[in-house]
């Protein structure tokens, strides 16, 4: 590897190691507010992320308000909820902190749906909260190793689960409102940045050459002998043909 | 750009923490309801009357209950459930809901520790502070949560009032909101184990106007009146904090009271009494 291949991903180090002394120098306090109902999961799937952040719809919609500086919404009905924060969904993506490489992404709004409340009756909106379920999306920039979250529109802790598409078990963290996550590493930056060549297709294929050129060499010394042993055969079935040659031996 | 990238980060590292002070209270889906009515009550941690549901968690729960009358209960729910509590409406009359949490742990930088002392007018404690020569650079502290809250069902009378449930800190309204409207005095009283509490910031916010706060602290006699502006659901909160015993891990031990009702506007109010006078009548 050359220097001017390796510079890149030298400052990209340093960078993190300064984020991570920073956090880590960083006075968080140590214990925090009562856990909430909101709960958030970023996945990573290759070249796109998503982000499914699952709240109150109440009071994401009164909070909503009192940033913009409206009267407070009244009730609404469960899909009202999710008209209206469609509606608002630039406000609500103020409040959102995505950033790749510690630089700064704008997730798109994708969907809100309605999330059913587990009430054993759900008939009766006096015992259910309504939920929703925002979904935002946006594209993993190239080249780039590390993944950070913040959401500021919340006043309990809430559960950030960051995961790999292909993989089930995530990362759990514990955030508070307005605290952005620590790093999540998110794979070697080289195979990520080779553009067209996926890297999960070329590790597959480097693997398959390596296989046969190892199955070929230690197959080599077998097929040496058995390829002689072929052609002995071989010459010793050739019938002796009647000719001057033959009458001699015999003779 | 990466230079850029870097002081935005820190930037958010900076200033993203809003970890303070936050209010507790009861917030049930309606503040008055009927006889038979089945009310889901959400806990609820925020900042001016705007916050986030807490769901239930029986762990954290030292108790969670409803009087009527001379009546008491425990408050059911649904383990990991928002709504927390859900309440049952038998009778007519002014419901009670009380709730007191088991105490949680937190740890705040000095300057946040100051400024949250500020924000509650805890000057005895700003007071123990600034006699120490050297002041360690984290408040290590306990707090618990003494939430109440007034319901109605049916019609009230003026006659039922809140009473003390024997929170650790507890607001007690001397009238009952529900016959009472906006513009008339509305005194409350703040007791601390069974005791009046003197000189203690009480904060009454509006939910619709929860910038115009009203402030005043108790007399000798743990008592504060507000004239209350407007209708509408009002939280009215105070915090009282003490050196923690010797021998926790802790240095201070807070306690949050607060108190949430709905009030009628005046108008609201003659209609009310215009009414009452009619069935009377008949």
């Amino acid at each position: 590897m050359t220097t001017a291949a390796r510079a890149p991903g030298l400052r990209l180090g340093v960078s993190t190691l300064v984020m991570m002394a920073t956090l880590a120098a960083w006075p968080w306090e140590a214990a925090a507010h009562e856990v909430g109902t909101t709960a958030v999961t970023a996945t990573m799937d290759g070249r796109r992320y998503a982000v499914q952040v699952t709240l109150d719809a109440a009071a994401l919609v009164a909070k909503l308000d009192a940033a913009a500086g409206r009267p407070r919404s009244g009730p609404l009905a469960p899909e009202e909820y999710r008209r209206t924060l469609e509606r608002r969904a630039n406000e609500f993506l103020q409040h959102v902190t995505v950033l790749f490489d510690e630089r700064p992404s704008a997730p798109a709004l994708e969907s809100v749906t309605e999330v059913a409340t587990g009430s054993a009756d759900a008939t009766d909106d006096w015992l259910t909260a309504p939920r929703v379920c925002v979904r935002l999306t946006g594209d993993v920039p190239r080249g780039v190793r590390t993944f950070r979250w913040s959401y500021d529109l919340t006043f309990a802790s809430y559960a950030f689960i960051v995961k790999r598409a292909a993989g089930p078990v995530g990362r759990v963290e514990w955030l508070e409102g307005g605290q952005p996550s620590s790093p999540f590493e998110l794979g070697t930056p080289t195979l990520l940045s080779a553009g067209s060549v996926r890297p999960g297709r070329a590790a597959l294929w480097g693997a398959v050459l390596i296989m046969a050129l190892a199955i070929g060499l230690r197959m080599l010394p077998h097929i040496q002998i058995r390829l002689r042993s072929v052609v002995r055969r071989c010459q010793s079935r050739v019938p002796a043909a009647p000719g001057p040659l033959s009458s001699r031996s015999r003779v | 750009m990466r230079l850029r990238g870097l002081l935005t980060a820190m930037l958010l590292v900076a200033g993203g923490s809003t970890l303070g002070a936050h209010d507790f209270w009861i917030e049930p889906r309606a503040f008055q309801t009927k006889p038979g009515a089945l009310l889901g009550l959400h806990l609820m941690v925020g900042e001016r009357l705007l916050g986030d549901p807490i769901p239930r968690d029986t762990a954290g729960i030292e108790r969670f209950v409803v009087t009527h009358g001379s009546q008491e209960q425990p408050v059911p729910g649904r383990e990991g459930g928002d709504p927390a509590g859900v309440l049952r409406v038998d009778d007519a009359g002014l419901l009670i809901v009380g709730y007191h949490s088991r105490p949680h742990s937190i740890e705040l930088t000095a300057d946040k520790f100051d400024k949250y002392l500020g924000e509650e007018g805890l000057d005895a404690v700003q007071a123990i502070l600034a006699r120490m020569k050297k002041r360690p650079t984290v408040a290590r502290e306990q707090f618990s949560r003494c939430a109440k809250s007034l319901l109605s069902s049916g019609d009230t009378s003026a006659a039922q009032r809140d009473r003390a449930l024997g929170l650790p800190l507890e607001l007690i309204a001397e009238r009952n909101p529900y016959t009472s409207a906006a513009q008339q005095d509305f005194p409350v009283t703040l007791l601390y184990r069974g005791t009046p509490l003197r000189d203690a910031l009480v904060i009454a916010i509006n939910r619709d106007d929860p910038e115009g706060r009203l402030r005043s602290r108790t007399d000798r006699d743990g008592r504060v009146s507000f004239r209350l502006p407007r209708g509408g659901v009002w939280l009215i909160k105070a915090v009282h904090m003490i050196p923690a015993e010797a021998g926790h891990d802790v240095d201070w031990e807070s306690f949050w009271a607060s108190l949430t009702f709905e009030l009628r506007n005046t108008s609201e109010a003659a209609g009310f009494a215009a009414r009452i006078f009619r069935s009377a009548e008949s």
